[in-house]
């Protein structure tokens, strides 16, 4: 583990060894492995991945929810500050306490996040009531309330309106109205603009942002996209097939990646390569998350491979202050550069 | 009772050119039971009815004063006998070869005639195809027992017109799903490339489009007879089916219902055997679905 | 919104066609008989001043169109002619005998759903337990179990052997009514819900699923709450669509329960006028139960479209 890690007082969550096993007819698919990470009340933290790196069904098992009921998690998921020793052995009432009043979820698509056939109204007054929140008109009036907060245009309006009526961006700001009914500690935001048009995602992304600051809440933001993670987050988590390969604070990983996945997002950005220079795409295409041995995932595709990666079993080891990285060849002074043969053969 | 969607048989198969028809069945079957299962229940019963007289010596309309409603085991009578005397165990195997007709010679039948027509009017198109449907649909819209019932009331009950009834009213099935395997196929590249090969409609009806309706239609075929098993004995048990004394189980089921509480065994045995005969099928069409999933 | 209602206009509209090909069906059945039908009717009755009425109360005696249009012009004002058998108009048995073929099939409806809604439930949610086990096994039998054999089944069970229930006959007033059907409705119920049980299962597997449901959970109100609130009436949708498409098969089975129970409604009225050769009952009969096949099933896409307020017509999922 890191030497600096958050001070322990100051913790909301505490994840150690996660693994979440999804079996299958090829064998047990490991969408996470061995994943640990920690927040801090009121941190924001990127979870940056490609499609099938396991990041959702991660940040997902972290509010005890599992991707199917065949599935198997084990490790701990721990709410220091709620006295929650593991989410996963949590049994079903006090795990519907956590749920109501302490955490909360966006998930990526709105269109089916909301129940297609109740009313707007009622699924936001569902949020407010449940565990022992006001109903009636006072319920009315906080449901009200919500939907001003996250900027529905004239809610006393579309109350009675179905989720088909409105558009992908007020159905997003409703779910986020729902989210933050018991103002929790804890939004998990899957991808939350991925299915919104261009224009929305900007505004989206600013609202979750704003309300997470009036609010001290901790936001866990889960995007393919590292210029968006980049923008906003305290601190960010690289997941490559089921591990956290790297993890810093967003400044510090921007500025001198230690893992040869993160520079190779990072020189995937659009705007951070110059101009003249061609984009740089990663060759290959992540594994099958089956039968997945301790060594490096990433090597098959990875420019700074060498033979003795195959032999080594990878673990997070620091390379910074407050910077751990997967990678065999990063040291705390830097990350090799590839040779320039390498790169030949490779184009 | 059948229930069934006919749009919703093989579903979930990918329309593809089928090459498991030219597989030798056995080797095919290999690994799966349902289909192991079905094909053995359904030669196990072939068999015994087919070969009746090897498997009793009794004579299945032989009416017999003495020896009546005898209890199964005794009097030299395996299953005991019915209100006339008659050997149930005879009137059992004999009667399945009225049933096993049914399920074969209905559905065959209507196999091929529904398929063709189905295929020819998707192929032909434009009005004639807008007709041939809306026909289909009305067909739909009767209950099928009631069809069939009727059309045997306007022909006169006999088995040679209950078979014709059946023809008649469930030709629509196949028609159905050939026609939408035909339409879809029709869109598929080796179709088109066919076609731009100056191949003729017909060789390419034939060649490259059957292959990829006959399996569908195949595995409705096996549903469609556990239905017309069920038809024919229900026909026989309201009396308008195949007429007495000749043996079929639905009617010796109905005939059997006024001693249920003393000799359940007279209605109860055959329904029984009814009730094989319908998960044989059902079983053949589970495992011929499985394998047209496995290949797709 | 006012889209929807226009398109379900169109799907009364539709109708018109349906019910028009329904009715040219049932004419046409008689001429099916081989011969001549007023010889078939009378027998060894036959002379041939009889044969000379019966031809013209069939309207044999006129051009074809004309008798189709006579047919239509009667079958609107439930005019079908005179029973040969009980020398009484058709109509006025046709209502006779209606109440107790609809009684059966709406008590039918009602031991679906209450068979099938909780089944349904269950074995999604204890996906691979007892009960998703027993209805699976249950549902390849249900295809081939006749209903006449389940009804014989339950005759001797409960109303011989614990005296439970009547076994047959129609009895008199409403209550004895429904007692004289708890067996014939469930002997069609049974078979029946085995395919809405698993049709229930694998669409409330699909909606558990949906992020919605997550959503739900995460507000912290209570699994049952859930399955209720959320999950019931998402589900239920594509149940009512395969309960429309299979609405004639269970038409279809009253025909056969009545006959097994003795009951005096449609079905038996159709079974008797076979034998007897009561051409003007048989056509009557099929035309009024594919008639209420169709209306039924305009009515599951209307009650569909209530619950789903994105649904204007049909099935989009």
């Amino acid at each position: 583990m890191t030497s600096h890690e958050p001070a322990t007082d100051t913790l909301l969550l505490d994840v150690h060894d996660l693994r979440v096993a999804i079996p299958s007819d090829s064998g047990d698919v490991m969408a996470a492995d061995g994943v640990s990470l920690q927040l801090r009340h009121g941190e924001v933290l990127g979870v940056v991945g490609e499609t099938g790196s396991g990041k959702s069904v991660t940040c997902r098992a972290l509010l005890g929810l599992r991707p199917t009921p065949q599935s198997t998690v084990s490790g701990t998921v721990a709410y220091p500050a709620h006295d929650v020793d593991d989410v996963l052995s949590l049994p079903p009432r006090r795990l519907r306490e956590l749920w109501g009043r302490r955490v909360a979820m966006i998930p990526q698509n709105p269109m089916t996040s909301l129940n297609p056939v109740r009313r707007i109204g009622e699924q936001v007054a569902e949020a407010v009531s449940a565990s022992g929140g006001p109903t009636g008109a006072a319920g009315a009036a906080r449901v009200l309330e919500l939907l001003h907060q996250v900027g529905l245009p004239a809610p006393e309006t579309r109350l009675r309106d179905y989720p088909h009526q409105f558009s992908g961006g007020m159905l997003q700001r409703t779910v986020i109205a729902i989210a933050i009914a018991q103002k929790p500690d804890l939004i998990v935001a899957d991808e939350p603009t991925t299915a919104l048009d261009v224009l929305i995602q900007d505004q989206i992304l600013a609202l979750l942002l704003s309300l997470q600051r009036d609010l001290g809440t901790g936001l866990i933001l889960v995007s393919h996209d590292l210029s968006v993670v980049s923008q906003v987050c305290d601190r960010v988590a690289v997941m490559y097939a089921g591990q956290i390969v790297e993890l810093a604070e967003t400044a510090t990983l921007l500025e001198s990646p230690r893992h040869p996945y993160t520079r190779a997002l990072l020189g995937a950005l659009p705007g951070a390569v110059p101009r003249d220079q061609e984009l740089r795409v990663i060759p290959g295409s992540p594994p099958q998350l089956v039968g997945l041995g301790p060594t490096c995932r990433f090597a098959p595709r990875c420019e700074l491979h060498e033979q003795a990666c195959d032999t080594w079993p990878t673990s997070l080891r620091d390379v910074g202050p407050a910077h751990t990285s997967r990678c065999r060849r990063a040291t705390a002074a830097s990350l090799p550069s590839p040779t320039p043969r390498h790169q030949e053969t490779q184009s | 009772m059948t229930v069934l969607d006919p749009a919703q048989v093989g579903r979930d198969a990918a329309p593809r050119r089928a090459r498991w028809l030219a597989v030798p069945l056995p080797r095919a079957a290999r690994g799966r039971p349902a289909l192991y299962a079905g094909a053995g229940l359904l030669l196990v019963i072939s068999v015994l009815c087919l070969g009746a007289p090897l498997f009793t010596s009794y004579s299945p309309t032989e009416i017999d004063a003495l020896a009546v409603l005898v209890t199964p085991g005794s009097g030299g009578h395996l299953l005991g006998t019915d209100e006339f005397g008659r050997d149930l165990w005879a009137r059992l195997l004999y009667g399945g070869r009225y049933d096993l007709a049914i399920a074969f010679g209905a559905t065959t039948v209507t196999l091929v005639v529904g398929t063709a027509i189905g295929m020819a009017s998707a192929y032909a198109g434009g009005w004639v195809d807008a007709v041939v449907m809306r026909i289909v649909d009305l067909f739909f819209a009767f209950p099928f027992i009631v069809l069939v019932i009727a059309i045997i009331a306007a022909l006169g009950p006999s088995l040679r017109n209950m078979f014709i009834a059946l023809w008649i009213a469930s030709w629509v099935g196949y028609a159905r799903i050939a026609h939408g395997q035909t339409s879809s196929a029709s869109r598929y590249g080796y179709v088109i490339a066919a076609g731009c090969l100056g191949y003729s409609r017909r060789r390419i009806l034939v060649r490259h489009v059957l292959p990829s309706v006959l399996p569908f239609v195949t595995v409705f075929a096996m549903v469609d007879a556990v239905g017309n098993v069920l038809l024919g004995a229900s026909l026989g048990f309201l009396g308008i089916g195949i007429p007495q004394p000749t043996p079929e189980w639905g009617s010796m089921i109905s005939g059997g219902q006024a001693y249920v509480l003393s000799n359940w065994q007279l209605s109860l045995i055959p329904g029984l055997a009814l009730v094989l005969l319908g998960v044989a099928f059902s079983l053949l069409g589970d495992g011929l679905a499985d394998l047209l999933r496995a290949k797709g | 919104m006012g889209s929807s209602v226009n398109l379900r206009w169109s799907r009364v509209a539709n109708l018109v066609p349906v019910l028009f090909g329904i009715t040219l069906v049932s004419f046409l059945l008689l001429r099916l008989v081989p011969g001549d039908p007023a010889q078939q009717i009378l027998g060894n009755r036959y002379t041939p001043e009889a044969a000379a009425g019966i031809r013209r109360s069939l309207g044999l005696d006129q051009p074809l169109l004309q008798q189709y249009w006579l047919f239509i012009k009667g079958a609107m004002t439930g005019s079908f002619g005179e029973s040969y058998q009980y020398h009484r108009p058709v109509g006025e048995l046709l209502l006779d005998r209606t109440g107790a073929s609809l009684m059966l099939v709406g008590l039918t409806a009602i031991f679906c759903a209450a068979l099938s809604i909780p089944l349904g439930i269950w074995a999604a949610v204890r996906r691979g337990g007892l009960v998703d086990q027993a209805t699976r096994v249950l549902f390849t039998l249900g295809f081939a179990l006749p209903a006449f054999l389940v009804g014989i089944v339950l005759i001797l069970v409960f109303g011989l052997k614990l005296g439970w229930a009547p076994i047959g006959g129609y009895g008199n007033g409403v209550l004895s009514h429904v007692g004289h059907l708890v067996l014939p409705a469930l002997t069609l119920a049974i078979p029946f819900s085995t395919v809405l049980v698993r049709s229930l299962r694998s669409s409330t597997i699909t909606v558990l699923e949906a992020d919605f449901v997550t959503v739900a959970r995460l507000k912290g109100i209570p699994e049952s709450r859930i399955l209720v609130r959320h999950v019931l009436r998402n589900a239920i949708g594509p149940v009512a669509v395969v309960f429309g498409i299979n609405l004639a098969f269970l038409v279809g089975g009253t025909v056969v329960v009545e006959n097994v129970f003795s009951i005096p409604g449609l079905g038996s009225l159709l079974v008797g006028a076979v034998s007897t050769r009561d051409y003007p009952v048989v056509q009557a009969v099929a035309l009024v139960l594919a008639v209420f096949v169709v209306l039924v099933n305009l009515l599951t896409d209307v009650v569909h479209g209530l619950l789903d307020p994105r649904l204007s017509v049909g099935v989009q999922r």
